[in-house]
């Protein structure tokens, strides 16, 4: 647990460095991957899941995925931007 | 005279099933409700009877939820096997 602690620290430290604003962080829980994934040499089984809501400039989206792939506790990353959450105005099959 | 006015007895507008309900990556539980649970497979528009825009947003989400670790490609989770039935397929 103190591992995951570090690395969570060392992430956002990442991000605000390259001036990101972070709003969030929820933790998904732990639980055992839907699938073993390979990752800097080793088949993982158990993850645990982590969601960062943030707002940054989109030129950080690149030098971050880097920064996240050579961290060797994480296995994927990715970014997504934020839904937005139109759905009230669904009016049904015509 | 006879009075110019719209049909009073329409039906109200035919909904799918997900018509305002928000889809997201993460719910795995509902995104699995139109998977096989032998292939993993999705199943098409024919079979879950949803309307165009919600059956994209799915279908979008169930390949996030794939390649971010959170949903099985080959299979159906098992924890979701006894779910109740959307689509309306034979086995």
């Amino acid at each position: 647990k103190p591992e995951t602690a570090a690395v969570l620290k060392r992430t956002v430290e990442a991000l605000m460095e390259k001036g990101a604003i972070v709003r969030k962080l929820e933790n998904l829980g732990e639980r055992s991957l839907p699938y073993k994934i390979s990752k800097h040499k080793e088949r993982h089984r158990r993850g645990g899941y982590f969601l960062i809501d943030l707002e940054a400039p989109p030129s950080i989206v690149s030098s971050m995925m880097d920064h996240l792939g050579r961290d060797i506790d994480v296995i994927r990353r990715a970014f997504i931007k934020h839904p937005v959450t139109k759905a009230e105005e669904c009016s049904g099959i015509i | 005279q006879p009075m110019q006015m719209e049909n009073p007895y329409k039906d109200p507008p035919k909904r799918c099933v997900l018509c305002g309900i928000n889809v997201d990556y993460k719910n795995v539980q509902l995104l699995s409700q139109f998977v096989s649970p032998y292939t993993g497979s999705i199943y098409g528009r024919h079979i879950t009877g949803l309307c165009k825009k919600k059956q994209k947003e799915v279908t979008k989400a169930i390949k996030r939820a794939h390649v971010f670790g959170f949903m099985p490609v080959m299979f159906k989770n098992p924890q979701f096997l006894t779910d109740p039935k959307l689509c309306n397929i034979k086995y």
